[in-house]
């Protein structure tokens, strides 16, 4: 009965992982919509401080972009990004992730994960293990139309990453 | 001279190869403070009046409550009122120029903005908030124009700010209105032996406007949080206000109202547009420094004298 349990217990965390590999994001390239000083650009930046899983912030004021590294040991909040833009009086225009995975999680589906968020990818997005990903307007519904195209695949995620499939990287 | 200074206010906009700006220093633009950010400002007006100067002073507490919604505490502190209307008043002695008053506190202001509409782009931005103000404060204001956010009149003010910002230029429009509270007091009676005169003052509704203008010039490109930024500004500031009435022996049996066709100039209906050019320094993009000068437009202010300077700080605490 013990041995069943322990079988059970791989099979379920096997289970898991096989449709929904792990990743790590790295960093992301944030737009900014409506800054117009350097004062504004301020308070986003201090906005971003508070953000525990910024590791570090540069901003570009000319492009009204930040560029945000993240610590590779906690859980990112992208909606947590968009949250501190609007509370410093702006606006998210995209982010562009720069997101690090082995070639061998993608065997199985075309999704990756990393906590929260998981990511379509196709044969363009594999190379060298990394790829961007560019989230327009923050908007988290943008990829209704992947989501019905990779329905079977979205059926075996977690219910929990069902909701925030992001949709295709970068080319 | 006028047609001159807008012709070269324009062409400014025109040829300059800069970012806007809409940090005014003497209007609100429909922008917030950040959101669970202090800001402090303090402020300082002051102009040349006969043989003295008057001056006043306001330290402003700024919060973000949410990213829309900003709250301001105001105090006023200076040397504009007396214990009492002059002798003669309203028919004379009004405004009372060169009188001395001490410099005192004069009360408060509560102000709150809601921005209620944003549409941001890159590089622009259309904003409208609305705004509304109580003030309390219990001086002796010798002219019809009503002031709820100089320290001059108790009462209450509202209207809408829209700030649009493309590429090189910025513009921000303020149209409000100023309920004044009367104000119940006494004026020296002519005859220095008899009681004072129980006087109760109604002021001028106001309709307020605005438009402020203004645009970077240092540096060319942005670099750095620590570079210094330079902006210039214009701002064109006006009111237009209804007659004061006052009425004499207020409280007593034998109270009536003066007719007030009679009162001078500063007590009538009026509109004017100043106009206020200014220079602004924000160090270490937080510390705020700016410096206006406000003139004579169109029609004039009674409630000062002319130019008036104003200096002003602000810092954002980030909590």
């Amino acid at each position: 009965m013990q041995k069943l349990k322990i079988i059970f217990a791989i099979l379920f965390l096997f289970g898991l992982n096989i449709f929904s590999s792990q990743a790590q994001i790295l960093k992301a390239k944030v737009g900014i919509n409506g800054l117009t000083c350097s004062q504004c650009s301020k308070s986003v930046y201090m906005a971003f401080k508070k953000l525990d899983f910024v590791k570090t912030i540069d901003m570009e004021l000319e492009e009204t972009v930040a560029q945000l590294d993240f610590y590779a040991d906690k859980p990112i909040h992208l909606e947590a990004i968009k949250t501190a833009i609007e509370s410093a009086g702006f606006s998210l225009r995209n982010i562009e992730l720069t997101v690090k995975y082995t070639a061998s999680e993608l065997t199985n589906t075309p999704i990756i994960c990393e906590g929260d968020y998981c990511f379509y990818l196709d044969r363009d997005c594999n190379q060298n293990g990394m790829f961007s990903f560019e989230l327009i307007g923050g908007d988290w519904n943008a990829n209704k139309k992947l989501n019905a195209q990779y329905k079977d695949d979205l059926e075996k995620l977690p219910t929990s990453n069902r909701k925030n499939v992001l949709g295709l990287c970068k080319k | 001279m006028k047609k001159y200074f807008l012709c070269f206010l324009f062409a400014s906009f025109a040829i300059l190869n800069t970012k806007a700006q809409e940090l005014y220093p003497l209007s609100e633009p429909a922008s917030n403070i950040p959101k669970n950010v202090l800001g402090v400002r303090f402020f300082s007006e002051t102009y040349k009046e006969v043989n003295q100067c008057r001056n006043l002073t306001t330290l402003r507490l700024m919060y973000g409550l949410t990213p829309k919604l900003s709250v301001y505490l105001t105090g006023f502190a200076s040397n504009h009122h007396g214990a009492k209307l002059p002798e003669g008043f309203p028919f004379h002695n009004s405004p009372e120029r060169g009188a001395q008053y001490p410099y005192k506190f004069n009360g408060g202001n509560l102000y709150a903005k809601y921005r209620f509409l944003t549409i941001d782009r890159q590089n622009e931005h259309f904003r409208m908030a609305a705004y509304g103000e109580l003030a309390y404060v219990n001086e002796t204001h010798h002219e019809s124009e009503p002031n709820v956010n100089m320290g001059d009149n108790a009462g209450a003010a509202a209207g809408i700010i829209s700030t649009y910002l493309y590429r090189r230029f910025a513009a921000s429009l303020t149209l409000g209105a100023t309920l004044p509270a009367n104000y119940a007091g006494y004026a020296l009676d002519e005859v220095p032996s008899l009681p004072d005169l129980p006087v109760l003052l109604r002021y001028g509704r106001s309709l307020d406007y605005r438009m402020s203008l203004g645009y970077l010039i240092y540096p060319r490109r942005y670099s750095s949080f620590k570079e210094t930024n330079i902006n210039l500004y214009v701002e064109f500031m006006g009111k237009k206000y209804g007659a004061a009435r006052a009425k004499i022996f207020n409280g007593l049996p034998n109270a009536y109202w003066l007719n007030n066709k009679q009162y001078p100039i500063g007590l009538q209906a009026g509109w004017y547009l100043d106009v206020a050019p200014s220079v602004q320094a924000i160090f270490n993009s937080n510390l705020r420094v700016d410096f206006a000068m406000t003139m004579p437009f169109l029609g004039k202010s009674y409630a000062r004298m002319y130019p008036v300077y104003s200096l002003a700080v602000q810092y954002y605490f980030f909590l």
